[in-house]
């Protein structure tokens, strides 16, 4: 497969804190790649020096074959950008933003027919501050995809929106993948890691701690499935470890997850523990480990405190 | 070029979309020269102008055309030398200077044609033109009797520039420029809040050029500037007919000037502002 995006050993600095940590990661052709992580673990800092936006203090981006270093308005060209805050122009309309923003490059795609791709046809001639911040984010993919890029970066593009504009745009995403467009999305959901990327990369305090497919790195990490519930009392870790089965108790504001390879074994146990002691086990229910319990394993925290 | 245009015309849109805008920079200083000139155009309305005479000649004839500027009862007569009169005209004391030449008499009395001079002050034009029509009449009549039908008496105006003013010819130039210090330091708003907005930002992540933006915001400010300029001189011409003084170009070129100095002063205190807030204390402090 051909890498899209090269980055090679990485690092900024601001001050005395290091954003990114020795960071280096292929995006190939046609991929929708991840990258989660908490906020500030250096997720967007990575995202725009490879964008050409922000200058690394060493390492090396090739994007498209080009460096960023040496030519960033040649990336810029071939590349569709959007940021995480986005509030464009109040008072231009959703088609002269994008008509405007079309003529910032040498070619442009149709802006009908974007506009069209991201639902915007009833709104094109909104103003932009009367945009509600679902079709404000349409309205920046749109943006992002208006020279027709082989590459596009998206940081964050679903966050603080509803499940349904969730859904909406995580499904323009997998329609620009199947236009054979590279795709660089940041995200702190794992859901949306989970189910949109083709490959994630756990980003933690600048340094990426595992790089695969979503499921992979669930199966590496965990043959268990997970076991969770709450307790009416406080127990202490090493009497819920010594029950049959369970290889590892996590526990967090009397939430008590435990995983076993051995489901039905373990939650008997459980019970007959409770029986035996006189607590209750309440709110029980078995999940497959996600990205989440990977996340919790590799660093020890939830991604979202 | 066409992302110059576009820039442009998404300037313009911004501009002229946002209604507070438009009333600071166009109807707010027109407002002010309105309700300035009202207050001070008051005293506009005395109709007896001091006129200052000087007789070069001692002739009888020219004491008689003397007696005749005496009686006009819209003039008050100042007679002096020609010195001091000038002078005074030029204070603004007098409205207008006569001047019965030497050898007045004497030229009648050969049959030729004498000079009257008048001295004035074009700028204040609504008094000229009231007074040199009486000026005029005068003479023509004192010719008349004198003479019959043959002109024996010429009016020789000469225009001379006072340093007096009235109010409100001071007041349009000095709204002018507030209005253009203003637009000058104000057109940065726009920035400082598109780089808190992130719109920058975004902007920076295509290959916009920056010199191409900050041309096309430079470039639509001028015309903003002219714009608002010319409200400001045509209204202070249509309502309180206020003279232009001096040369187009000149003013042009100092519009431009000034608007430019102060762009350049309101892109320097944008680079110390993080945001809108802090960015207009700096303005007012300029």
């Amino acid at each position: 497969m051909k890498a899209v995006i090269k980055v090679d050993h990485l690092r900024k600095s601001y001050k005395d804190i290091k954003a990114v940590n020795d960071i280096s990661f292929r995006v190939y052709e046609g991929e929708i790649f991840g990258m989660l992580g908490p906020n500030g673990a250096g997720k967007t800092t990575t995202m725009e020096i490879v964008e050409g936006i922000r200058k690394a203090d060493s390492g090396r981006v090739t994007v498209l074959g080009i460096d960023v270093k040496k030519d960033p308005r040649k990336v810029k060209t071939n590349i569709g950008v959007q940021l995480q805050t986005t509030s464009l122009y109040p008072r231009l309309s959703v088609r002269e933003v994008m008509a405007l923003f079309a003529s910032f490059y040498p070619r442009s795609a149709s802006i009908d027919k974007l506009i069209k791709l991201v639902d915007l046809e009833d709104s094109k001639k909104k103003r932009c501050k009367n945009l509600s911040g679902g079709q404000q984010q349409r309205l920046s993919i749109a943006l992002a995809l208006v020279n027709n890029p082989k590459v596009l970066f998206l940081d964050e593009p679903t966050s603080g929106l509803d499940p349904q504009s969730r859904h909406n745009i995580w499904s323009m995403i997998e329609y620009v993948r199947s236009k054979g467009k590279s795709v660089f999305i940041t995200t702190h959901y794992m859901e949306e890691a989970q189910r949109l990327c083709d490959r994630v990369a756990i980003i933690d305090y600048g340094k990426i701690i595992a790089t695969d497919k979503p499921d992979k790195l669930v199966s590496q990490h965990f043959q268990e499935e997970a076991i969770q519930f709450e307790l009416s009392q406080k127990l202490e870790n090493d009497v819920l470890s010594a029950v049959a089965g369970v290889t590892n108790v996590v526990q967090e504001n009397g939430k008590v997850t435990v995983y076993s390879s051995a489901v039905p074994v373990t939650v008997s146990a459980l019970l007959d523990l409770a029986k035996q002691r006189g607590f209750e086990l309440t709110n029980l229910y078995v999940r497959r480990a996600t990205l989440e319990d990977v996340f919790l394993k590799l660093t020890g925290r939830r991604i979202r405190e | 070029m066409k992302t110059f245009n576009m820039l442009l015309v998404a300037n313009a849109k911004q501009f002229v979309r946002e209604k507070a805008a438009l009333f600071w920079t166009f109807l707010f200083p027109i407002f002010f020269i309105l309700i300035f000139g009202a207050v001070f155009s008051g005293g506009m309305d005395n109709v007896s102008f001091n006129v200052g005479l000087v007789i070069e000649d001692d002739s009888a004839i020219a004491q008689n055309m003397s007696d005749v500027f005496g009686q006009v009862t819209a003039f008050k007569i100042n007679e002096g030398q020609r010195k001091d009169e000038i002078q005074a005209l030029q204070d603004g004391d007098r409205r207008a200077v006569l001047v019965i030449e030497q050898g007045f008499g004497a030229t009648i009395a050969q049959g030729g044609t004498a000079n009257i001079s008048v001295y004035y002050d074009p700028t204040q034009t609504s008094s000229v033109q009231i007074l040199l029509p009486i000026v005029q009449k005068v003479i023509d009549n004192f010719d008349r009797a004198l003479s019959g039908s043959i002109t024996r008496i010429h009016l020789d105006e000469q225009t001379l520039q006072s340093h007096e003013l009235r109010a409100i010819d001071y007041l349009v130039p000095g709204i002018l420029a507030m209005a253009l210090m203003q637009l000058g330091l104000f057109a940065v708003a726009p920035i400082v809040v598109d780089r808190e907005n992130k719109v920058l930002k975004r902007l920076g992540a295509t290959p916009l050029k920056r010199s191409t933006m900050i041309v096309s915001t430079v470039v639509f400010n001028l015309i903003v500037a002219v714009i608002q300029a010319a409200l400001i001189i045509i209204v202070a011409r249509l309502v309180f007919d206020v003279p232009m003084l001096g040369n187009w170009f000149y003013l042009a070129g100092f519009i431009v000037l000034g608007t430019l100095t102060f762009l350049a002063m309101g892109y320097m205190l944008s680079s110390f502002a993080k945001n809108q807030q802090t960015l207009m204390p700096l303005i007012m402090a300029v």
